[in-house]
């Protein structure tokens, strides 16, 4: 078995310490999932930190460590890297872009950076990029070098909603007709996760229009600009008709409701709910709970990497490839272009692809 | 205890005929409802066409004599104290206005509450000039399971309500009437400050200020209190979700079944609460008809409110109006009450057929 030699770039929370947090099916942080697989290496890491690197250092027993990534890629010669650094580049605790000028984008650079460096597969965390013109240009980076691209939208890849995917494609629900995510989320933190989520679970379908507002509902966006990462709540309408809803609740939860049932993913990803229609009631149609096998998942994180590394020698696309990525970025940006437009509905490809929203 | 003479206009589905498409209990119709009550008497009815108006007749022993093709006729000679309205919403308003300016005192009129905004203003003018008891038909507010999910949501056990979930909004007037009037009433009439829609309206069907069609929709209502109501689509058919900070109650089958879902711990695997399950408060059923006579007979009796009212009815139709509004605009939020208030249904329809029996 050919082994792939992996590099990260930004060995803070999601490529080194993640593992720490309560979060199900471990392993998470990247290295972990190197560790954790036959088919890959870790050799080498960048961060811009010394402290960092030396942290990263005494815990993975790395000891390719560069302040310069650019280096990093030059001398090592990787088959993958995994880009996780803040979206923003700015250093955690920044949560807020410094001013108006502030466009930091280094998820969509370092990709760009990355793919135009002919490393052959990425794993990028999300959101991919902060406005629609950077996700078109990696897009077309990745397009132009044919690399591969998968990014942290981790409930892609995890089995529990694989069940509920599955079970939609066997026609369990009928014709898929409506969506609802439940879930109080920001937009480009959490929204890129629920969008994504959606689209995985329909199928990848295009998404042709989003209307959507931000909270507070007051906020007013200046200079094409937002320098924090707002709440937001939306509808996107998919290729098809399917027409989607986010619900702010907790748990999360996601709801596709066909012609003949609707499957809903209980407590985020704990649990299955399969209704049918089955006869009459009253008046209208009765709706039973039908049983649905459900099983727990393994880590994420490596069910995304084992795509790349699968895909890569299959020669085949990934399951969050970077046209994927790219449209379920746009959407969410979609959603902050309509609020600034008082709620209307835009239709993707959006006009204004300069729009820059500022997130973690 | 007086006996109240009932009246009513309109003998069709609502009026005399539903109980013969529904196998649950009853009385789902008006005269079923009157016939039903100990307190009230069905004394005459009234239609244009004389047809159902024999055969509802017939079905709740109304004599040849008291029926009437002109209402104006009817309540001046049998002044009856409550009168139902249940006809197309086109014609609701004069109805109601000329009842009200005859000496009715109690008035159960079908959703829609009227064909315009301007004509529910008119109406809700007149019933509170001459104090009359005024419900509409949106039977859910009468429904007892509906009231113990108000009561589950409003008891603090599951936290501050946070988003309410329509999942069958519908055509705006037949069906939406419903939908809003229940979000209002779970949001325990809580009133709402904006919507925003998306209809689906042929571009013809709006001719200025005339709507050829009853709509159908999704949007949603931002209640006062920061609540949202979603009122989607979704295909699950009549179904309600309340969404508190600690758990969803949900009505299912459309009030045939009812769940609680209340956060119970955490969930080891995931380390974040989870929903578990729990018991719905058990309720008495009683059909929702029947409820509404006999909350106008009490609002008879003593001089107090009725549970809907004619301001309730009018909340709900000023969401009808502003998601047409909204989708006018292009979707946008509009703010409630609206400025336009002429915006009126007008439908060139054949009336529809009633099942005289039960098939």
């Amino acid at each position: 078995m050919k082994k792939y030699r992996v590099g990260i770039i930004g060995l803070g929370r999601m490529s080194s310490t993640l593992d720490e947090e309560d979060h199900p099916y471990h392993p998470r942080a990247i290295a972990a999932c190197c560790q954790a697989m036959d088919q890959l290496e870790l050799v080498a890491g960048a961060d811009l930190l010394e402290a960092k690197r030396e942290a990263f250092r005494h815990r993975w027993g790395v000891n390719a460590l560069y302040e310069d990534y650019r280096e990093m890629v030059q001398r090592e010669k990787l088959d993958l890297v995994a880009v996780c650094t803040t979206a923003s580049g700015l250093q955690k605790p920044a949560r807020q872009a410094p001013d108006s000028a502030f466009r930091g984008d280094s998820h969509a650079d370092l990709a760009i950076d990355l793919a135009e460096a002919g490393v052959p597969m990425l794993y990028v965390e999300k959101a991919m990029a902060s406005s629609t013109e950077k996700a078109d240009a990696v897009k077309e980076a990745c397009n132009r070098h044919g690399t591969l691209f998968n990014s942290g939208v981790s409930r892609r890849f995890t089995r529990t909603y694989e069940q509920v995917r599955d079970a939609i494609e066997r026609g369990e629900i009928g014709e898929p007709k409506a969506g609802v995510h439940y879930g109080s989320s920001s937009l480009m933190h959490g929204h890129i996760h629920s969008i994504d989520t959606l689209c995985y679970l329909l199928g990848d379908p295009l998404i042709e229009a989003v209307r959507g507002e931000l909270r507070p509902r007051d906020l007013t966006i200046e200079e094409n600009h937002i320098p924090f990462d707002p709440n937001a709540v939306y509808q996107v309408e998919f290729a098809g008709g399917v027409e989607a809803t986010t619900v702010p609740a907790a748990p999360w939860e996601f709801e596709i409701l066909g012609t003949e049932g609707s499957i809903r993913s209980l407590n985020n990803g704990g649990g299955i709910l399969l209704r049918k229609k089955r006869g009459r009631r009253g008046s209208r149609d009765n709706w039973e709970e039908a049983p649905i096998d459900f099983t727990e998942s393994t880590s994420p994180f490596v069910i995304c990497l084992e795509d790349l590394v699968d895909a890569y020698e299959k020669g085949r696309p990934t399951r969050g490839c970077v046209d994927i990525a790219h449209r379920v970025t746009e959407a969410c940006i979609a959603v902050a272009e309509s609020h600034r437009l008082g709620g209307k509905w835009i239709d993707l490809p959006m006009n204004n692809r300069g729009l820059y929203v500022f997130h973690v | 205890m007086k006996t109240y003479r009932a009246a009513l206009i309109g003998c069709s589905r609502m009026g005399a005929f539903i109980d013969h498409e529904r196998n649950d209990p009853g009385p789902h119709s008006h005269a079923a409802a009157y016939v039903a009550c100990k307190r009230t008497d069905l004394v005459a009815c009234s239609d244009l066409r004389p047809e159902p108006m024999a055969e509802a007749g017939r079905l709740y022993g109304v004599p040849f004599d008291r029926q009437y093709t002109d209402y104006r006729e009817m309540m001046v000679k049998e002044q009856p104290d409550i009168v139902s309205i249940a006809t197309q919403p086109e014609q609701r308003a004069a109805i109601v206005i000329f009842a009200a300016q005859n000496g009715v005192k109690g008035i159960y009129a079908e959703k829609a509450m009227s064909a315009s905004l301007e004509e529910a203003d008119s109406m809700v003018k007149e019933v509170e000039d001459r104090q009359v008891a005024f419900n509409l038909g949106t039977h859910r507010r009468w429904h007892p399971g509906f009231d113990a999910m108000k009561k589950v949501i409003h008891s603090g056990h599951l936290g501050p309500l946070k988003s309410l979930i329509l999942h069958s909004t519908g055509s705006l007037f037949n069906s939406a009437s419903h939908g809003f009037d229940l979000l209002f009433h779970l949001s325990d009439d809580c009133p709402v400050d904006a919507v925003q829609a998306q209809l689906n309206l042929d571009v013809n069907a709006l001719e200025g200020d005339v709507l050829h069609e009853d709509p159908s929709g999704h949007g949603f209502l931002y209640f006062a209190n920061g609540v949202t109501g979603y009122a989607l689509n979704s295909g699950r058919g009549m179904e309600v979700e309340a969404v508190c900070r600690n758990g969803h109650v949900s009505s299912l089958n459309n009030g045939w079944e009812w769940e609680l879902r209340e956060t119970t711990g955490i969930d080891p695997r995931r380390g974040r609460p989870c929903l578990k399950r729990s018991h719905f408060p058990a309720f008495q059923p009683i059909p929702p008809v029947a409820n509404i006579v006999m909350d106008l007979v009490h609002a008879l009796d003593s001089g107090q409110s009725t549970r809907g009212g004619v301001r309730t009815a009018l909340a709900g139709h000023e969401v009808i109006f502003g998601f047409i509004e909204s989708h006018r605009r292009g979707g946008i939020r509009v703010n409630l009450p609206i400025q336009n208030r002429t915006l009126k249904l007008r439908r060139e329809r054949a009336p529809n057929q009633p099942r005289y029996r039960r098939t």
